[in-house]
């Protein structure tokens, strides 16, 4: 097989962030900051496989087979999903595929639905931040609190 | 600036050892330690006291069974350090050493966790591979007041990510051997329904935290035995004194209570979980009015709170809770005007799953 281009693979960036599938959707938690990320449209289908590393060029013939839609399409709207979720830096560029990856599961005659995301903040609501401490610049805490 | 900040970075392993060999010298001499066992779900946790002769944590804490002879899986040595003579452990914070609640990130590894207790001025510091932490406390009478109800709260979240378990900040309650998780922020109804439910005679898991797992099958376990009661708030059991405890609040509104051993509430500690509920006070609503809820947004209801209340960013609340969500069913509890009506609207589904 042909080396890939650079940014062709990509795994999930798990120091900070978590992913969960629920039906249709794909739900990935900063797990620091509580901001999240809603994955929707065609995105659950590929999202196993695409963060363990399947080359997206791979992701993008097997959607646009399974759909009947143009790869060219398909190749431009993933490769703006991943270059979205890249900077947000959930996904990280991979030397190679995990070992084991999942297969690409689509049916035949499956929709295409794009790859659609959305950036939630709940948390914000939630937080009621603790006062900063009043460390003392000189003495530090707690010496100074 | 930078080879300053590459001192600070890798630290935790140094704090940690600095106070185990301060700690071993200083109390080479002593008497025993005042010891008593956490149930902590499946594992013994033992708390030992130095330099006190008396626990601020015994009466919050699910005590583990006399008769199991399980070997503690994890020891927390609490230090009262003017008794013990342990100056504090040298170590100087800045403002930037500080994050969100009482970790201290910069000073923490994958392994070892720091910990600021700001009421108290202490410190603590957990080496979760080998299981042991030290809590460092200028004094034993310094616990302040909200470490009583929930003692340890900080730490146990990360005890139970090593175990892929998860502190979940909800109130649990059941009936037999199934129980319903109360999902939801603060003042969302949770410790109302918990009361509710102590009074009626239902099993009691916690009002605040409850320790859950979600493989196998999803469980969950009560670790504390407070409760908060609201004098204006739900009935409560006659055996419930609800002058006793401490007040919780400035007006005396407002009190933890502890669940008294032998009381058949506490008849189990763990129980499988058999569905979730999201209580919403609704001041429109005249009766309860429960409706299907999505498992993600159970699931996301879960870890919201969850990660709002608690300190530790690693901990597998997300993959735990979707687990729990995935398993069983998830429903909106509009809550009514009567207290005793809301938990009854509980009972049948309950029933349901059983």
């Amino acid at each position: 097989m042909p080396d890939q281009p650079v940014g062709e693979r990509y795994i999930l960036n798990q120091s900070e962030f978590a992913s969960e599938r629920f039906d249709d959707e794909v739900i990935v938690l900063n797990t620091a900051n509580g901001t999240y990320y809603a994955l929707t449209g065609s995105a659950p289908q590929i999202w196993a496989p695409l963060i363990q590393g399947t080359a997206v060029s791979a992701v993008a013939a097997h959607v646009a087979e399974a759909a009947g839609v143009d790869v060219a399409r398909v190749s431009g709207e993933l490769s703006a999903f991943v270059a979205a979720l890249e900077a947000e830096n959930i996904l990280l560029a991979a030397d190679s595929a995990a070992k084991q990856s999942e297969a690409l599961d689509l049916a035949a005659g499956a929709d295409y639905q794009g790859f659609v995301w959305d950036k939630h903040a709940d948390l914000d609501e939630l937080l009621v931040l603790d006062p900063i401490h009043e460390v003392d610049p000189q003495k530090g805490w707690p010496h100074g609190g | 600036m930078a080879a300053r900040l590459d001192q600070r970075r890798g630290a935790a392993k140094g704090i940690y050892q600095s106070l185990s060999r301060d700690l071993a010298r200083s109390l080479a001499a002593r008497d025993q330690p005042l010891e008593h066992d956490w149930a902590f779900g499946n594992l013994r946790v033992r708390i030992r006291i130095w330099g006190s002769d008396h626990s601020p944590y015994v009466d919050a804490l699910e005590p583990w069974p006399e008769d199991s002879p399980v070997q503690p899986s994890f020891y927390i040595n609490v230090v009262d350090a003017e008794a013990c003579q342990i100056p504090w452990p040298g170590l100087t914070l800045e403002k930037n050493d500080f994050g969100r609640n009482r970790r201290l990130p910069r000073l923490s590894d994958a392994r070892h966790v720091c910990f600021a207790l700001r009421t108290e001025k202490g410190l603590a510091i957990a080496d979760l591979a080998q299981g042991r932490a030290i809590v460092w406390l200028p004094s034993i009478e310094s616990v302040a007041a909200h470490e009583r109800a929930a003692p340890f709260r900080w730490l146990a979240e990360h005890i139970a990510g090593v175990y892929h378990q998860s502190l979940l900040h909800c109130a649990a309650i059941g009936l037999k051997d199934t129980a319903a998780l109360i999902l939801g922020p603060g003042g969302s109804g949770k410790s109302t329904l918990a009361l509710t439910a102590l009074g009626e005679g239902w099993r009691y898991y916690g009002d605040d935290y409850v320790l859950v797992s979600g493989a196998p099958t999803p469980r969950c376990w009560r670790i504390y035995r407070s409760a908060k009661w609201v004098a204006a708030g739900a009935k409560h059991p006659d055996w419930l004194d609800p002058s006793s405890g401490y007040a919780a609040d400035g007006a005396g509104q407002k009190r933890m209570l502890f669940v008294p051993p032998g009381s058949p509430a506490l008849a189990q500690q763990g129980s499988a979980v058999g569905l979730l509920a999201r209580p919403r006070i609704d001041v429109d609503s005249v009766a309860p009015d429960v409706t299907p809820l999505a498992a993600r947004d159970a699931t996301m209801a879960a870890v919201m709170s969850t990660m709002a209340q608690t300190e530790c960013p690693s901990a597998p609340v997300f993959p735990v809770m979707s687990a729990i969500a995935r398993s069983v069913p998830s429903f909106d509890l509009r809550l009514g005007p009567g207290v005793q009506a809301n938990l009854e609207a509980l009972r049948p589904m309950l029933q349901a799953v059983r």
